[in-house]
């Protein structure tokens, strides 16, 4: 599902030495695989996942993505990619403000040329999915942190991308609200989709099937332990 | 996004955001009205100074001035000149105070002769007009316009009655027809008209007249035939070769191309005007939808993170700025209507709405919406999604 090779990234800031984020990264994931990214603030994860999820380019490597060479691909083919086979989570949310949880869910549907009834239909079941059904109307500020995570999670779900990246999803949740979000990419996980995110939090990347670590530029496989 | 998508989520924001689509639409409604204003009143206005030309002058005439002119010089003129078909003096007096039964108004006095309801285009709607005989007699009769007598009369009927003009009676034999305000800005149904002889006996004493006007055959002719009433007058009043002269000539050609000029001025005036007005409408719009773009960096972020192109987040911000713009357009015509028809109705000018205003008003303001949301939709397309969404 996810293969890079020799993928590097560094950042110049003026008046200091070039900084390699990623250096000659290899990494695999799987179809229906659960996989973490952990390591502390500073070490690239989030610029691995940026690269991943193709809202960043590598400076040298190969990435295949469903099986496809997405390196090279021009802004607007990257945005069709990351429309139809990724979605994003975030530690914010990202929710659209005074935007209600469906028409938040249906957002990457609009992009798409669905129907409309289509598109109600499915941020619907979307929601259903991440439970809720009770919820289709509320706004963002009208939802608990837990309750604007699911909504986000519905958002990427909706479009069916086979490959959900989540940035530290938990980060702004309370602990209760942080497992039962856990839970729920579990859940996901194992009706079908595949999994990568990222977290500094170990008890956090425990729940995954597989964890990796980054340090200074480099993976190095942690663990891999079997979802029970 | 689709365009029924990207029109509804353009609405959705503007409704969302009211008072920053308000303050985003002041300067595009405040140009679209001006222009919309300016050109149904001032293309009413232009109407009617036409109008009022054509009932001053009328085709092929020639207006004298002067404050020597006598009724003898008009007369020799007219004798010299085949091509004279008709002329009729005009004195024109101060104003007088005209009174019946205690009412008391101010109104403008003109001798005329029993031919000036053709030479002066302007005849009367009830009664009948001053007869060569009143003429002759130095009669005390008058014809008075329609507002005089409504401010004297009310609704009575004033035919037969006596009026007193400057404390000498006169019986009210005529309704002169209603003109409106003239381009000087006198009302013109106020006037008093008597016979030029009771004016000059009675009322003046003098046998100056100081206007009069000829109407010659051909209408073509009209320049040339005035440079002869010119020469003729020079003789007649022994001005030599070089001097000054002491009398003006109009021909209604002059009259018929300054309004002409004084239209096209006007439109040019108020081109400029709305121009002006929607530059900096453009700037407005265009500064607004900066912040904005800025304030929603986050939300573009996510946009591109879930699949929108830079050709999409642009239609985004363009179509949002149109949209407003245009919405403002059309309040700006209903603006600049209204404004236009207090103006008409106060003024008496006739309301000119022509559909190339109301064309040129939307696509003015279609074309600030787009021009304004250019930079701003730029600025948004160009963010990158990675530090948009930091």
């Amino acid at each position: 599902m996810i293969k890079i090779r020799n993928l590097c990234k560094s950042f110049q800031r003026p008046g200091e030495a070039r900084l390699k984020v990623l250096d000659e990264v290899n990494f695999t994931v799987d179809e229906g695989e659960f996989v973490a990214i952990v390591g502390p603030s500073g070490s690239g994860k989030t610029t691995l996942m940026n690269i991943l999820g193709l809202l960043d380019r590598p400076d040298a490597g190969d990435y295949e993505l469903h099986g496809k060479p997405v390196a090279k691909l021009s802004p607007e083919e990257r945005a069709k990619v990351r429309n139809e086979g990724i979605g994003f989570v975030f530690q914010q949310f990202h929710l659209l403000p005074r935007t209600t949880a469906t028409e938040n869910v249906e957002l990457p549907l609009l992009y798409s040329t669905r129907s409309d009834a289509d598109i109600h239909k499915k941020a619907r079941e979307a929601l259903c999915r991440v439970g809720l059904e009770d919820r289709l109307t509320h706004y963002p500020s009208e939802l608990s942190g837990g309750q604007q995570q699911r909504v986000a999670i519905a958002r990427a779900i909706v479009n069916d991308p086979g490959a959900v990246l989540a940035d530290e999803p938990t980060g702004n949740l309370d602990q209760n609200s942080g497992r039962q979000i856990m839970d729920l990419f579990r859940e996901l996980n194992q009706s079908g989709s595949t999994i990568l995110l990222i977290t500094h939090d170990p008890a956090v990347a425990y729940m995954a099937s597989r964890v990796v670590q980054i340090d200074n530029g480099q993976l190095t496989q942690a663990m891999a332990r079997v979802a029970s | 996004m689709n365009g029924i998508r990207l029109i509804d989520s353009s609405f959705r924001n503007i409704v969302r955001f009211k008072l920053r689509s308000f303050f985003m639409s002041i300067g595009v409604a405040v140009g679209v009205a001006t222009l919309i204003a300016g050109s149904s009143v001032g293309g009413g206005a232009a109407r009617k100074i036409s109008a009022q030309i054509d009932q001053m002058f009328g085709p092929g005439t020639i207006l004298i001035g002067s404050a020597e002119l006598k009724l003898p010089d008009l007369r020799a003129v007219a004798e010299q000149m085949d091509q004279v078909v008709a002329y009729a003096p005009r004195l024109m007096l101060s104003e007088k105070s005209v009174q019946f039964a205690g009412t008391n108004q101010q109104a403008a006095i003109s001798g005329i002769s029993a031919n000036s309801d053709y030479v002066w285009n302007r005849s009367v709607i009830d009664g009948r007009f001053v007869s060569d005989r009143d003429v002759d007699r130095a009669s005390r009769v008058a014809l008075i316009g329609t507002k005089l007598k409504e401010a004297l009369f009310a609704d009575a009927d004033a035919i037969g009655e006596e009026i007193l003009i400057d404390a000498v009676p006169f019986e009210v034999v005529g309704i002169l027809d209603p003109i409106g305000i003239d381009p000087h800005g006198d009302d013109r149904d106020m006037d008093v008209y008597v016979p030029i002889s009771t004016a000059q006996r009675r009322l003046v004493n003098s046998d100056v007249i100081g206007n009069g006007k000829l109407v010659v055959s051909n209408v073509d002719m009209v320049d040339q035939d005035a440079e002869q009433v010119a020469e003729i007058l020079r003789k007649r009043f022994k001005i030599a070769e070089g001097e000054p002269e002491t009398f003006r000539i109009y021909t209604s050609k002059f009259a018929g191309k300054a309004a002409i000029k004084a239209k096209r001025m006007l439109g040019v005036y108020i081109m400029l005007a709305a121009v002006v007005v929607l530059l900096v409408a453009a700037v407005v719009i265009s500064s607004i939808m900066l912040v904005v773009v800025q304030e929603r960096i986050a939300e573009i972020g996510l946009r591109k993170a879930v699949g929108a192109t830079r050709r999409s987040i642009a239609a985004q911000f363009l179509c949002e700025s149109t949209i407003v713009s245009l919405i403002a357009g059309v309040a700006g015509i209903a603006l600049g209507l209204a404004v236009a028809s207090a103006i008409a109705h106060r003024y008496d000018i006739p309301l000119n709405l022509t559909p190339l205003a109301v064309t040129l008003a939307v696509l003015a303001s279609v074309l600030v919406g787009i021009v304004s949301g250019i930079i701003p939709a730029r600025q948004a397309a160009n963010l990158d999604p990675v530090k948009a969404l930091r």
